[in-house]
């Protein structure tokens, strides 16, 4: 009788002194313990969890009481991190985090750079390479990390890569191997439609300059060549010319001419359709002639003997864009051709990508000026799509052979983007009129344009 | 202060430039235009003679094959739809 007495006493005493609170904690308990042994989620770290939080909240086992084991190892804690935060040390960890370095400005950087990261990941807009240009801004502007000073990394991609012109030289020899001429030397008349899409260049050099006349702007002639050069939409050149005119700007004018390159198809169209009439878009042109190889091997050597005759400046950008294509063609180095329009291209695209990046600096990119190039490279974009479209009408009506009006709008290069929305423009009017080796032309011809426009800024204002 | 003389600079530079442009693509158009009258074009034999071969075998293939491939179809379909059925 007093055994059955004593354990029914110590029964009600668990049954009295336990409450709802630490039922659910020991059912809590029970369940990782369940998930840890049955459903082996995490058995190193939950059992021993769940464990403790059956003890702690068993009733009258005083575990938690002092002198109880989770009440002692929770004190251990407390002294541990009572004796840490007592040294220097931590004192001076806490300034070397970011959280205390931070500025407003750095932290704008930081959200451009993420911005330029979502419009690459979740927008796919030239994710090539804005998604390592969002990841340089990124690195460049974390307080304390040095990527941008001398000895980081960052600072040595820039200086070597880009300062030299090393990197958007071999990324426009892998664009030379990757470029078919056949269109264009099927229809040679479209060089004429590259070279109009040029004028969106000049336009906003003169543009740039007129923006001085507003208080806050100060482009000097190279500042303005080299912002102009947006209009050329070829991300290398405009790289190269903003490297040796104004590497001030480099990193908004990079930034500039790919996002505006990304919206070509956006950009374009409307000019496009304001520009023609209906029956001007469903113009069907004539089927192109086959090019020969030997006109394909000769043709790169002819470009470069001419830039070597006639613009020795932009030899730089058409030399090793002639080399890349001469590799292509010529059939007999295969290896070479395809390092370069693949393996080297992308290479040096993630080092030109934070090259860029680094320039992303607050001082450097948070300022009017770069509300002004963002304007500015719109306008000549907008320019040189509409001026190749004129042209093209233009030469439509003198010409023996049909032109369609919107490959005109292709002559600024985004290769091979332009093309494809005038392609698209096109099949809107007239569901059967591809345009699309049609446009590739004037496509090509854009390259070689701005590259000499480009060579002649160099000539004349470098 | 100067601004005026730069935008001069600038109007000068815009037909400077555009004209250069337009000269050098031209004589390059002169150049491709060169080339397609010398150069002789590629013999069209082979990929002809390719064709004519590929032709009539392509022709003897599909006129044997749309019953053939109608019954191998509609063996294919009901075989998948009697387990399901």
């Amino acid at each position: 009788m007093d055994t059955f007495i004593s354990i029914y006493s110590i029964i009600y005493t668990v049954i009295v002194n336990l409450h709802w609170p630490e039922l659910i904690m020991i059912g809590l308990g029970v369940y990782l313990l369940y998930l840890a042994i049955i459903r082996k989620f995490e058995p190193i770290l939950l059992l021993p969890i769940a464990l403790v939080l059956l003890f702690a909240n068993i009733p009258n086992a005083g575990l938690k009481d002092e002198l109880g084991i989770v009440y002692l190892v929770s004190e251990i804690n407390e002294i541990i991190f009572n004796i840490v935060s007592n040294v220097d040390g931590l004192m001076r960890l806490w300034i070397d985090t970011g959280i205390a370095n931070f500025h407003f400005p750095e932290l704008v950087m930081i959200a451009i750079g993420a911005l330029l990261l979502y419009l690459a990941v979740a927008r796919n807009f030239e994710p090539l390479l804005l998604l390592p240009i969002g990841f340089g801004a990124i690195l460049a502007n974390i307080p304390n990390a040095g990527f941008n000073d001398e000895g980081g990394m960052l600072y040595y991609i820039y200086h070597i890569g880009i300062e030299t012109g090393i990197f958007p030289l071999i990324i426009f020899m892998g664009v030379g191997a990757l470029t078919d001429f056949g269109a264009l030397i099927a229809n040679p008349k479209t060089l004429f439609l590259g070279a109009a899409a040029q004028f969106g260049i000049f336009a906003t050099l003169f543009g740039a300059i007129l923006l001085n006349f507003v208080p806050g702007f100060e482009f000097s002639l190279a500042d303005a060549s080299a912002i102009a050069i947006i209009g050329g939409a070829d991300g290398p050149t405009a790289i190269f010319l903003a490297s040796k005119l104004a590497p001030d700007l480099l990193g908004a004018i990079a930034v500039a001419a790919y996002s505006y390159m990304a919206l070509v198809p956006i950009i374009q169209p409307p000019i496009m359709r304001a520009l023609t009439t209906q029956a001007e878009r469903e113009i069907k042109m004539e089927q192109l002639r086959p090019v020969s190889k030997k006109e394909k091997i000769i043709f790169p050597l002819a470009v470069l003997f001419m830039t070597i005759l006639f613009l020795p400046a932009a030899t730089p950008l058409v030399g090793m864009f002639c080399l890349g294509n001469l590799m292509r063609e010529s059939g007999v180095v295969d290896r070479l051709s395809s390092t370069a329009q693949n393996e080297l291209i992308n290479i040096v695209t993630i080092f030109l990508g934070l090259g860029v990046g680094s320039k992303l600096s607050a001082d450097k990119f948070l300022n009017l000026e770069t509300l002004g190039i963002l304007g500015l490279g719109a306008i000549a974009f907008s320019i040189g799509t509409a001026s190749g479209v004129i042209m093209a009408k233009i030469m439509g009506r003198f010409s023996k052979h049909p032109i369609n009006p919107l490959i005109g709008a292709a002559g600024v290069s985004a290769v091979p983007m332009a093309a494809r929305v005038a392609n698209k423009v096109g099949l809107e009017a007239n569901p059967h009129n591809f345009l699309l080796m049609h446009a590739m032309g004037p496509n090509v011809a854009g390259v070689l344009g701005s590259a000499v426009a480009a060579g002649v800024l160099l000539a004349l204002v470098g | 202060m100067d601004i005026k003389e730069s935008l001069f600079t600038a109007l000068t530079l815009l037909g400077l430039g555009m004209a250069f442009v337009y000269l050098f693509l031209g004589l390059l158009f002169i150049c491709i235009h060169l080339m397609a009258k010398y150069i002789p074009a590629d013999p069209v034999v082979t990929p002809a003679k390719r064709k004519k071969a590929a032709v009539p075998q392509a022709s003897g293939q599909s006129q044997v094959s749309p019953q053939v491939i109608a019954a191998i179809t509609s063996a294919v379909k009901q075989y998948r739809k009697a387990p399901t059925a």
